[in-house]
């Protein structure tokens, strides 16, 4: 009985310690003391059973190990298929893939009894986030129009991505050469152009897109050239910003003060000081994007006259080189005098304390400064109807106060206005189609509308005011499809029907007049190359970066910083791309002659 | 050829044996490796032909292989102008910075953390310490205005009411705020490595200097520290491998991109991405990272081969 429970004890013992050699040498080498233990050492020293036990041990991990190996394996591939099964699904309508559209094209072509070629449009959502159906139900209505009565012998294929990830898509649609027709650039037309991702135009503007051409003119299609070739079809909206004024109605009131006799800043600055006099702790003006005061657009007064920026950012932030006045010849901008007076205007203010000290850093804005009754007014750059600017700043997103708009001025159109345009992918297999499709988008006002408000009954109805109102039980959450912000990316906007929110009849009205009675710049429609002078570029806009902010938001002296700036501008070759501008604004010009 | 006869009635010769013996052993491991091994060869090594893009005017149209050569013009935005000496000087005095502080800092925690050891503290202050770490840059920044903002600020408000100092437009005090907030970051989890080499060190050693009289400072001074050498030497030698690179969370959220304080804080990174914002230009941007590893691959090969020289155990390759 003894052996027996020696021989249970010593194999639990040996299963115990086998793993580990060290231990069991030990084990072995140590001396035990009791002749009990002695008897099972001797046990442990079997040969047979050791050998037996080791192989047991060793089969036993091999398959362990093959176990844990093989379930390894099987959750990577099954996370992997999970992955793809959730890319599948999860596609939401605001993520395109070409390859399954591309499937979707072969079956339409097939399903079609003419060869009908496929023209892909791919837009950004902007705010909106139409669902599949809508998307698929429009593409079939779409469709429908073009080739049973327009005659059409293409179709289309639409692809909305979401305004986030839109220009990264696109941008890479477009640099793996895909197939794609129309496609919205948003401002970056001469990059894209630059680096060969569209295709040009030029011999379709007599041929298919010539109602466009004639809608717009020549001087639009130019803001959309690069090296003496159009790259795109521009928007044609109203790019004709206005300045409005806004302020707190009830501090206007207390003061007595008629916000309709503000012409300028320098009226402005008077109300300002008014106001600190009363409430010593409110900023007289607060900015309406971070980091910005944005005081220098349009013509405010004597501030800054007329600038043309030459299709830089019309704020001035990225000016290497402008044209000031009447003049033709490209300058320094921030060598100017116009420059140099708002700068001194803003520290002054700065000082006084009529604006937020710290502005480029901070991250408050008006929309946290007005409800919090810390900011008096703010200037917004719009389009609009000054009524809607009031409904915007009265509807309680700004806080419980009453705000009054005034407008101030209004911008001059230069060719930094002009940003929306669509080109054609330069990898289209149609381009003629593409261009045809896109003289239907900007003249045909039916099929207009029908891309940018969806189908009539689903996506919208015509109510009694001619507006495009939502249909009964649908609103702006549940719409299966509606991008009317589309309106101002593409297309000619006096089309579009109005609608609440968006347009009103009275802003289209003034919209048309707008488009009517602009005033151009002598330079509309030059577009600058900047791809022989990149080194001096990057230099200046790093540069531009380290003073602009400061200087304009009334952080620096400009009496002491506006020189430094100048001169470290010049250190990095801003004449040198003064007079690559220069030479071709000259040559531009010769050629309209 | 010595053949001999092996227990399954196989012939093989000496140098078979081994080989198979090798096999053996070595097949499983490898194995084991390969998926990682073909991740590395697609992720890492197969996209190191893109460095040509460097020296190329790249365009969409024309692709990787014929796009048009340049030569170095890629690389005079760098080196041509004026901005270009301050952020090199920069670059390389924070991560000298950086380096020094980065390894007697995160001892100093680690060693303080060995010594809460298993008490009921070490649950919190371990977590705390290492918080820090994954927190996003862009958060830290706004942590950063809310102690620096001049008119809200914590530090303007209570320590310096008067004399309130505009942080955001004076450069000078930005290194020292820099290295603050980099410490405060990263100190907790670079020491996680130290803390658990000091873990590895053998009780007794300091028993027997305990019994030998020897005080905490100089248990530190002369267990501890020799004893983390290869750590030590290790980890610097490869964050020299990194020396022109520069964290852009750092520096450009934490002074919030502010122009005024680019003498103190604009680096490499940050100089590139504000002159390459307006021209999206391939070729510029590789060129700048193409210079940025290539100068740090010689500067660790030539490390590497210094330490080697000195004390060969503790050379990485």
């Amino acid at each position: 009985m003894y052996r027996h429970c020696a021989d249970t004890l010593c194999c639990f013992f040996n299963k115990m310690i086998k793993n580990v050699q060290k231990v069991k040498r030990d084990v072995q080498i140590k001396m035990p003391k009791n002749d009990m233990f002695a008897m099972i050492y001797i046990q442990v020293k079997d040969p047979d059973k050791i050998k037996l036990e080791e192989k047991k041990m060793k089969r036993l991990k091999k398959y362990m190990g093959i176990l844990l190996a093989s379930a390894l394996t099987l959750s990577l591939a099954a996370c992997g298929q999970q992955a793809v099964e959730q890319a599948e699904n999860g596609q939401t309508e605001q993520q395109g893939q070409v390859e399954s559209g591309q499937a979707e094209q072969a079956t339409e072509a097939k399903e079609g009894s003419k060869n009908l070629k496929t023209v892909t449009i791919a837009m950004s959502g902007m705010q909106s986030s139409p669902t599949e159906e809508g998307i698929k139900q429009v593409e079939d209505a779409v469709n429908d129009y073009l080739v049973n009565e327009l005659g059409k012998d293409y179709q289309v294929d639409i692809y909305i991505w979401d305004v986030g990830s839109y220009f990264s898509n696109a941008n890479m649609a477009l640099s793996a050469g895909e197939d794609l027709g129309v496609v919205f650039t948003m401002a970056n037309t001469s990059s894209l152009a630059a680096s060969g991702q569209l295709a040009p135009l030029n011999d379709y503007l007599d041929d298919e897109l010539k109602e466009t051409y004639e809608l717009m003119g020549e001087r639009w299609f130019d803001t959309c050239s690069f090296n003496g070739n159009i790259y795109g079809v521009p928007a044609y909206r109203d790019i004709v910003m206005d300045t409005y004024l806004v302020c707190r109605t009830d501090i206007l009131e207390e003061l007595n003060y008629d916000l309709d006799s503000v012409h300028s800043l320098v009226d402005f600055e008077e109300l300002l000081l008014l106001v600190k006099e009363k409430y010593p702790d409110m900023y007289g003006y607060v900015p309406y994007d971070q980091g910005k005061l944005q005081l220098l657009l349009g013509k405010t007064g004597t501030m800054t006259g007329n600038v043309d920026f030459l299709g830089d950012s019309y704020y001035g932030e990225t000016s290497t080189g402008a044209l000031i006045g009447d003049s033709t010849t490209v300058e320094n901008f921030y060598a100017s005098d116009v420059f140099k007076d708002y700068c001194s205007l803003v520290y002054r203010w700065a000082q006084e304390g009529l604006v937020p000290p710290e502005t480029s850093v901070s991250p408050d804005t008006c929309a946290e400064m007005l409800p919090a009754g810390t900011g008096f007014s703010t200037l917004v750059y719009t389009g609009n109807s000054p009524e809607t600017v009031k409904e915007q700043f009265n509807s309680g997103a700004y806080g419980d106060y009453d705000y009054s708009v005034v407008k101030i001025d209004s911008m001059v159109i230069g060719s930094s206005s002009v940003g929306s345009a669509c080109g054609i992918g330069a990898g289209c297999s149609c381009p003629e189609s593409a261009a045809d499709l896109m003289n239907e988008i900007w003249t045909n006002e039916y099929f207009y509308n029908l891309l940018c408000y969806g189908i009539e009954g689903v996506d919208y109805v015509m109510d009694e005011n001619g507006y495009a109102a939502y249909p009964e039980g649908v609103d702006a959450t549940n719409v299966p499809y509606r991008v009317a912000q589309w309106g101002w990316i593409i297309g000619d906007l006096s089309k579009l029907y109005p609608s609440e929110g968006l347009i009103s009849a009275e802003d289209k009205k003034l919209v048309t007049e707008k488009m009517k009675n602009v005033e151009y710049a002598p330079a509309f429609g030059f577009s600058f190359d900047a791809s022989a002078v990149t080194t001096e570029v990057s230099a200046v806009q790093n540069v531009i970066t380290q003073y602009y902010y400061g200087l304009t938001n009334g952080e620096l002296d400009p009496e002491e910083y506006i020189p430094v700036f100048v001169s470290e501008l010049e250190d990095a070759g801003i004449n040198d791309i003064i007079a690559a501008k220069q030479e071709q604004l000259d040559k531009y010009f010769a050629d309209k002659q | 050829m010595n053949r001999f006869l092996m227990e399954n009635g196989k012939m093989q010769n000496r140098l078979q044996m081994k080989w198979n013996v090798a096999l053996k052993k070595k097949a499983p491991l490898v194995l084991m490796m390969l998926p990682g091994l073909i991740y590395l060869a697609i992720n890492n090594y197969m996209p190191m032909f893109g460095i040509i893009l460097a020296f190329k005017n790249y365009n969409y149209k024309d692709g990787f292989l014929n796009s048009a050569w340049c030569g170095l013009k890629n690389f005079e935005f760098l080196f041509k102008t004026k901005a270009s000496f301050t952020m090199i000087r920069n670059t390389l005095c924070y991560n000298f910075v950086f380096v020094i502080l980065g390894v007697v800092i995160p001892i100093m925690v680690a060693i303080a953390m060995h010594e809460i050891g298993k008490k009921r503290l070490a649950k919190f202050a371990q977590p705390a310490v290492i918080f820090p770490f994954v927190i996003s840059w862009v958060i830290v920044g706004y942590i950063v205005y809310a102690f620096l903002n001049s008119s809200n600020g914590f530090v303007n408000n209570s320590i310096l009411k008067e004399n309130g100092i505009s942080w955001y437009s004076e450069p000078q005090y930005w290194p020292v705020i820099i290295v603050i907030v980099y410490i405060w970051k990263t100190a907790g989890f670079n020491s996680i490595v130290y803390m658990a080499s000091i873990a590895g060190i053998d009780e007794n050693i300091y028993e027997a200097a305990r019994v030998d009289g020897a005080g905490k400072l100089s248990q530190i001074k002369n267990i501890t520290i020799p004893l983390l050498k290869p750590t030590i030497i290790t980890l610097t030698l490869m964050s020299i491998s990194k020396i022109f690179n520069s964290d852009f969370g750092l520096f450009y959220q934490v002074p919030m991109n502010s122009g005024q304080l680019y003498p103190t804080t604009q680096t490499i990174d940050t100089y590139v991405y504000n002159a390459l914002m307006e021209i999206n230009d391939v070729g510029m941007a590789s060129a700048a990272t193409f210079f940025q590893s290539i100068a740090g691959f010689i500067l660790i090969l030539a490390a590497n081969l210094i330490v080697s020289k000195i004390d060969r155990d503790n050379a990485l390759f």
